[in-house]
C-alpha cells in the first residue's frame, strides 16, 4: 500500500496535543488563532494555487516554535536588563511577563566586596584574636599558638589577613589635665575684682571653644610621635613588631579574616538553582500566549511564516530534482530556505531593535534627550517683562 | 535496511505529479479496444474495431515533428508522440494502458506502440522490490512512476472512431464533446 502523507488540504481543526511540544496548547488565545495562522501561512506559501507539501502539523509546529523564538528573546532581553537586580535572588519565583522592581539589591551584592575591603559590613567574617604580650619582648610571631589565640581556625594552619590591631597609646584625654585651673591667665585676679575671689577654692572655670580641647589632644599626640618611641607596630611576613618595647606584660588584640572564608567563592552557601546565579537559572519561564499583545502576536504569526517557508523549502529540496512521468523537475526548495533565512533574521534583527530601545538605558536616554530638547524648547520662548 | 527513497518521499513525488500535472492540464482521450466485438480478418487486421467510452486522463505529451517521406505510392506523413501518465492516476481510475490502444489528442489519433513502465524513483519499485513484498521492510521504498506510452498518429478512417467520408462538408476538427463522445 503506498504511503500517501496529507499535505495541506485548505484547512485544519486544531487539537489539543498537535503542537510537538505542548507548551500552549491549553492557552485559549493560542488555541483561537493557530488555525487561522496557518491558513493565513498557507495562503501566503500560494495555496490554493499551489500546493504546500506541508501537513497542518507541520504548520501548527512551526506556530508554536515562533511563540517560542519571541518569548526567547523577549525573556533574555529582560534578564539582560534585569540580571543586575536579581543576582543571587530567589529563583523560585517566575518573573515572565511581570514588572520587575529595579532595585540595588544586585549592586549592593557586588559592593560587598569593597565593603570587606573597606572594613563596612563586606560578607567576610572579622574575627577576634589576641596576643599574649611579655615584658621585654618586642617581636611575636603570629602563626605561634602559644603566644596567640584565634577566635577562629588556628594561627597555624589557617592563612589569615590581619585587618586591624589594638595597639595603641592611651587616648590623649586621660592625660588632658586642665590647663585653665589656678594660674597663667589672670583669670584668678579677674573673678577677685568681681568679689568672688573668696569664695573659690582656688579653681577657676572658664568657657571655651571645642576646637581648643583638640587642639591640645592633638598636641599629646604629637608630642607622644615626635618627641617619644610612641605606641605603634610593624608587620612583616609572620612576625609583629611593638613598639614601644613592652614593659610589662599585657595583651595586645587584633580583628583577623580568615582567607579561606574571604575567597571562598561559594558564599552564599545556597543549593543549585535556588539562587539567581547566571543566565540559565534567572526564572523567566514561559510565555503565557494569552498575555502577548497583538504587535507580538503580529511578529509570531511572520515568524511562523517564515519557519513555515523553510520548511517547505527543506522538504522541496531534499532531492535536487524529483522525476516526474518521463522527466525530472527541481523545485525552489533552495530558494525558499534563502528567503526565508534572510526573513527570519530581518524579523529577529527588527524585534531586538526594539528590545533594545525599550531596555531601561534607552529608556532613560530617550528621556534624558527628551528633557534636554524640551528645555531647549523652553528657553526660546520669550520671557515676560514684567512692568509694576 | 533501505533509508533512502521511503514510501513518504514517494508521497511527495507522487504530490508534485499530480500538481504538476494538474499545472500543464494537458488531457487526453483514452479508446480502448473491446476485443470481444473487435474482429480480425485474414491479415490479423481488424476493419471494424470497437470501442469502450473513452477516458479523460491526465498526462504530459511529448508530440514529436511530422516526417513526410515519398515513394512510389505518394507521399505519406508520419508523427509519434510520447504520452507520460502517473501510474497512480491510471491505477486509481482502473486504467490499464495497452499496445493498440488509442490516444485522441490536438485533433490527431495516435495508436499506442509500445508501453513501458520501468521509470522507478531511487532505482526501486515497491510492488517488486524484495525487501518490501517479504515484508523485512517495515516501510514501503521506491515508487514506480510513470506508465509511458509511445505511439505514432494513425488514419482516422481505419480507427473507426469518426466518421471521415460522409461526403458532408465538415469542420475542420469537431471536439469529442461536439461529437457526442465525452462531456
Amino acid at each position: 500500500m503506498a504511503v500517501n502523507i496529507p499535505i495541506w488540504d485548505g484547512s485544519s481543526t486544531f487539537a489539543v496535543g498537535q503542537t510537538p511540544l505542548g507548551f500552549y496548547d491549553a492557552q485559549p488565545d493560542f488555541v483561537s488563532d493557530i488555525d487561522n495562522v496557518v491558513d493565513w501561512c498557507a495562503q501566503k506559501l500560494g495555496y490554493p494555487v499551489s500546493d504546500v507539501e506541508l501537513p497542518s502539523g507541520s504548520f501548527y509546529s512551526c506556530f508554536e516554535e515562533a511563540v517560542n523564538e519571541y518569548a526567547g528573546h523577549v525573556n533574555t532581553y529582560n534578564i539582560r536588563d534585569n540580571f543586575i537586580n536579581l543576582y543571587a535572588s530567589t529563583a523560585s519565583v517566575q518573573l515572565t511577563q511581570k514588572a520587575v522592581s529595579a532595585n540595588l539589591q544586585g549592586i549592593i551584592e557586588l559592593a560587598q566586596d569593597y565593603g570587606t575591603e573597606a572594613g563596612a559590613i563586606g560578607n567576610v567574617n572579622v574575627y577576634s584574636a589576641s596576643i599574649s604580650v611579655k615584658s621585654g619582648v618586642q617581636v611575636y610571631d603570629l602563626t605561634s599558638t602559644s603566644s596567640v589565640a584565634f577566635e577562629q581556625g588556628s594561627p597555624a594552619t589557617d592563612s589569615f589577613e590581619i585587618r586591624r590591631v589594638f595597639h595603641e597609646a592611651p587616648p590623649a584625654i586621660t592625660r588632658f589635665f586642665d590647663p585653665f585651673v589656678g594660674s597663667g591667665l589672670g583669670s584668678q585676679n579677674m573673678i577677685d575684682s568681681f568679689g568672688f575671689g573668696g569664695y573659690s577654692p582656688g579653681v577657676s572655670f572658664m568657657m571655651m571653644p571645642m576646637y581648643a580641647d583638640v587642639l591640645r589632644m592633638q598636641a599629646i599626640e604629637f608630642n607622644d610621635q615626635i618627641r617619644k618611641s610612641a605606641y605603634g607596630f610593624d608587620i612583616k611576613n609572620k612576625q609583629i613588631r611593638l613598639f614601644p618595647i613592652p614593659s610589662g606584660d599585657s595583651t595586645v588584640y587584633f580583628n583577623y579574616m580568615l582567607i579561606s572564608e574571604k575567597s571562598n567563592a561559594l558564599k552564599y552557601n545556597a543549593e543549585s538553582g535556588s539562587l539567581v546565579s547566571d543566565y540559565s537559572t534567572i526564572p523567566y519561564g514561559r510565555m503565557d500566549y494569552d498575555l502577548i499583545n497583538e504587535v507580538g502576536r503580529n511578529w509570531v504569526r511572520r515568524y511562523a511564516l517564515e519557519l513555515s517557508r523553510e520548511l517547505l523549502g527543506m522538504i522541496r529540496s531534499k532531492y535536487s530534482s524529483l522525476p516526474i512521468p518521463n522527466s525530472e523537475i527541481t523545485l525552489n526548495g533552495s530558494e525558499l530556505i534563502s528567503n526565508a533565512n534572510t526573513k527570519k533574521d530581518e524579523l529577529i534583527v527588527e524585534l531586538k531593535e526594539i528590545l533594545d530601545a525599550l531596555s531601561r538605558q534607552s529608556q532613560l536616554e530617550r528621556k534624558q534627550a527628551e528633557s534636554d530638547a524640551l528645555l531647549q524648547q523652553m528657553n526660546k520662548i520669550p520671557l515676560g517683562i514684567y512692568i509694576g | 535496511m533501505a533509508l533512502f527513497g521511503s514510501g513518504r518521499d514517494a508521497s511527495l513525488i507522487r504530490s508534485v505529479s499530480n500538481e504538476l500535472l494538474r499545472y500543464i492540464d494537458t488531457e487526453i482521450l483514452h479508446y480502448k479496444l473491446v476485443l470481444d466485438t473487435t474482429n480480425e480478418n485474414l491479415y490479423g487486421e481488424s476493419e471494424k474495431r470497437t470501442y469502450y467510452t473513452p477516458t479523460r486522463i491526465s498526462t504530459i505529451v511529448q508530440k514529436d515533428e511530422k516526417t513526410a517521406a515519398a515513394d512510389d505510392f505518394g507521399l505519406e506523413f508520419n508523427r509519434t508522440g510520447i504520452f507520460a501518465f502517473l501510474r497512480d492516476t491510471l491505477k486509481d481510475k482502473n486504467i490499464h494502458i495497452e499496445e493498440g490502444d488509442i490516444i485522441e489528442w490536438d485533433n490527431e489519433y495516435y495508436e499506442i506502440d509500445n508501453v513501458g513502465s520501468s521509470q522507478y524513483w531511487a532505482g526501486r519499485n515497491p510492488e517488486t522490490l524484495l525487501g518490501d513484498t517479504s515484508g523485512e521492510l517495515e516501510d514501503e521504498f521506491g515508487y514506480s512512476i510513470a506508465i509511458i506510452a509511445e505511439a505514432h498518429v494513425t488514419k482516422r478512417n481505419t480507427i473507426n472512431i469518426e466518421e471521415v467520408r460522409s461526403g458532408i462538408n465538415k469542420p475542420a476538427y469537431i471536439s469529442p464533446t461536439d461529437r457526442g463522445i465525452y462531456n
